[in-house]
């Protein structure tokens, strides 16, 4: 990833890890284009002339306003907000200071909106973190004209990573709790439900507060589920009675409330949600249950939890900012819990056909594909970040990369499914890189929240019916071989593309064009 | 502390740890340039926990002089 970055003082100690070009100091010349991103980072002066310092803040927009107007929409441009590290000791309170400030932040907060490829870093989460002889290191003010301490490098990189991160949509998917000790105080199976910690005083509290900032972090589109050493019917009585219980059992995509071993539970989660394990964080008191999960499944994330309930409600937050950081929320994000319960249930409901196709035309499915626009290509490029299993090339894109695709005249389209049970929103992609009157499909993927009801089929034939549509004679396809997608290998080879070569985990194929591909009715498909 | 000051310069100038040996032993730090210094000169103070003053980093000029100023630092 490159970047390149607008500052007004020596700022690379601090990106000495991270593939970046500096302008000049307070230069709005772009000096270098074809980057992933650039950056306005500038920081406040320490200074103690509070006039200048305002015309400079002023001074700080306009050049921003400028630059808005020679940066291509395609290109993401990250604006950091400015902060003072150093409180005037001059007068009692510089509030001019402070409202020039805070006008500043607003009107950026307002690009944030205005321009689709605008995204904002806010520098005070960073500086909070620390006290103001932490933040200014003068030395360097005054030899290297650095503001920032170039010592808090190494927590300024952790931190930036995790923005980017969050701008780019790459974080965990769900929480695997335990119950006793966890989500409430004491234990369930001794203390009884009226009788386990939960409510207005403390420990009961302190658990109210993690139930609560749980029940937020879920409506943030992570995915909660249950994995405890429990009597079902006592859970379910504690979840029903207990009046102060916040976490009830409709916000949980996955229960595994038995005796057996957590492992083994944990696994099954996985496989029910259909998510990988390395999208999984498990918090459990227990050290050795944590002990066992990391070391029997290593790709779960295990943090250990406080000791101190006082202190889970801070723990879930670091917890969260650690991993689950999302930059912007989809809509996909919001019903995710849904779309797994609706999932859920779709699995009841086929036991009860006699034909998968009369069990698929009962779900009243409604299937659509899309060209990219600016209303998709957020979450195209979400799933291109997050989606491991069924990807036939595992390519990962920003929004700039797919926003390149479609400025370049390549064909990038999405699929959005809905049934009975729920709307799944956008839940497939693909990226055919056209060169004349051949294509080439660079990138094919569903979400695994999808799988199994012949989607990956409607998809491909309702791309290959466009491409028809647009006068191609020749479609190429590859699978690249992952840890992950071992269950795509032979999804070309099944449709009916013709094998050409394998080398190296890669096999490339071609596709030859007859008439256009029938659909089944049952998917209702429309393309727009 | 020889070797953590080699590590340092490998880290800061993003060269093999083998390759450090040679340029310590040219006359002058000619490998640097003024950002891998800073870049330098920060690593120093925070690994080993020391303050250089601005007129001590004008004065180093080679491999030696720097373990001098942390020997004189550290009390080593």
């Amino acid at each position: 990833m490159t970047y390149f970055i607008f500052r007004n003082s020596t700022i690379e100690p601090l990106f000495t890890d991270f593939n970046a070009i500096f302008s000049g100091y307070g230069d709005v010349t772009i000096g270098m284009s074809d980057v992933d991103y650039f950056i306005w980072f500038y920081l406040l002066d320490l200074k103690s002339d509070i006039d200048s310092l305002v015309d400079e803040i002023d001074d700080y927009y306009h050049k921003i306003e400028l630059l808005l107007t020679k940066i291509p929409d395609s290109k993401p441009l990250i604006i950091f907000t400015i902060e003072k590290f150093n409180r005037s000791r001059l007068v009692n309170n510089d509030f001019i200071l402070d409202e020039a400030i805070y006008n500043f932040n607003k009107k950026i907060f307002s690009l944030d909106v205005k321009y689709p490829n605008v995204k904002i870093i806010e520098i005070s989460e960073f500086i909070s973190k620390f006290r103001q002889n932490e933040l200014i290191d003068w030395k360097f003010y005054y030899t290297s004209d650095i503001i920032l301490n170039p010592k808090l490098k190494l927590y300024f990189n952790d931190w930036f990573t995790k923005k980017i991160n969050a701008i780019n949509f790459i974080r965990k998917k769900c929480i695997v709790l335990d119950l006793d000790n966890t989500l409430w105080g004491g234990i369930l199976g001794e203390d009884n439900v009226e009788g386990i910690l939960l409510g207005n005083t403390y420990p009961g509290s302190a658990y109210s507060d993690f139930q609560k900032l749980l029940l937020e972090i879920q409506k943030k589109g992570v995915i909660l589920t249950v994995c405890s050493k429990n009597n079902k019917v006592d859970v379910d009585e504690a979840w029903e009675k207990n009046p102060f219980m916040i976490l009830k059992k409709e916000h949980f995509s996955a229960f595994r409330i038995n005796w057996k071993d957590k492992v083994s539970n944990i696994l099954e989660i996985a496989d029910e949600l259909n998510i990988g394990l390395d999208s999984m964080v498990f918090l459990d008191d227990d050290p050795s249950e944590r002990e066992l999960v990391s070391k029997s499944i290593p790709e779960v994330i295990v943090p250990e939890l406080p000791k101190q309930p006082y202190l889970l409600t801070d723990f879930l937050l670091n917890l969260y900012e650690q991993y689950f950081q999302v930059y912007q929320l989809t809509e996909e994000d919001k019903n995710k819990t849904q779309h797994y319960l609706a999932q859920k249930k779709g699995k009841e409901y086929k036991s009860t056909f006699k034909s998968y196709d009369d069990y698929l035309r009962n779900l009243e499915i409604h299937t659509q594909i899309q060209n990219a626009s600016k209303f998709n290509i957020p979450r195209i490029a979400q799933l291109t970040q997050k989606t491991n299993q069924f990807n036939l090339t595992t390519k990962r894109y920003s929004e700039k990369n797919i926003s390149d695709f479609v400025i370049n005249n390549h064909f990038v389209a999405c699929m959005t499914i809905k049934d009975k049970f729920g709307d799944y929103g956008i839940t497939a992609c693909a990226v055919v890189l056209i060169n004349n009157d051949e294509a080439e499909i660079d990138t094919f993927l569903l979400s695994c929240r999808i799988l199994g009801k012949g989607y990956e089929n409607v998809f491909i034939s309702g791309l290959l019916n466009e491409l028809i549509d647009k006068g191609i004679k020749k479609v190429k396809a590859e699978f690249r071989q992952s840890n992950k997608n071992m269950q795509t290998e032979n999804f070309y080879d099944n449709f009916g593309f013709k094998l050409d070569s394998i080398n190296n985990g890669i096999k490339n194929y071609h596709f030859i064009f007859g008439e256009k591909i029938i659909i089944k009715d049952l998917y209702n498909l429309e393309i727009i | 502390m020889i070797e953590e000051v080699k590590e340092i310069i490998a880290k800061v100038l993003k060269i093999d740890i083998r390759a450090v040996d040679s340029i310590i032993k040219e006359e002058e730090f000619s490998s640097f340039d003024s950002l891998q210094f800073l870049n330098f000169v920060i690593e120093l103070e925070s690994k080993f926990k020391i303050s250089i003053e601005p007129e001590e980093i004008e004065s180093i000029n080679n491999f030696d002089q720097v373990i001098n100023i942390i020997k004189s630092k550290t009390n080593q």
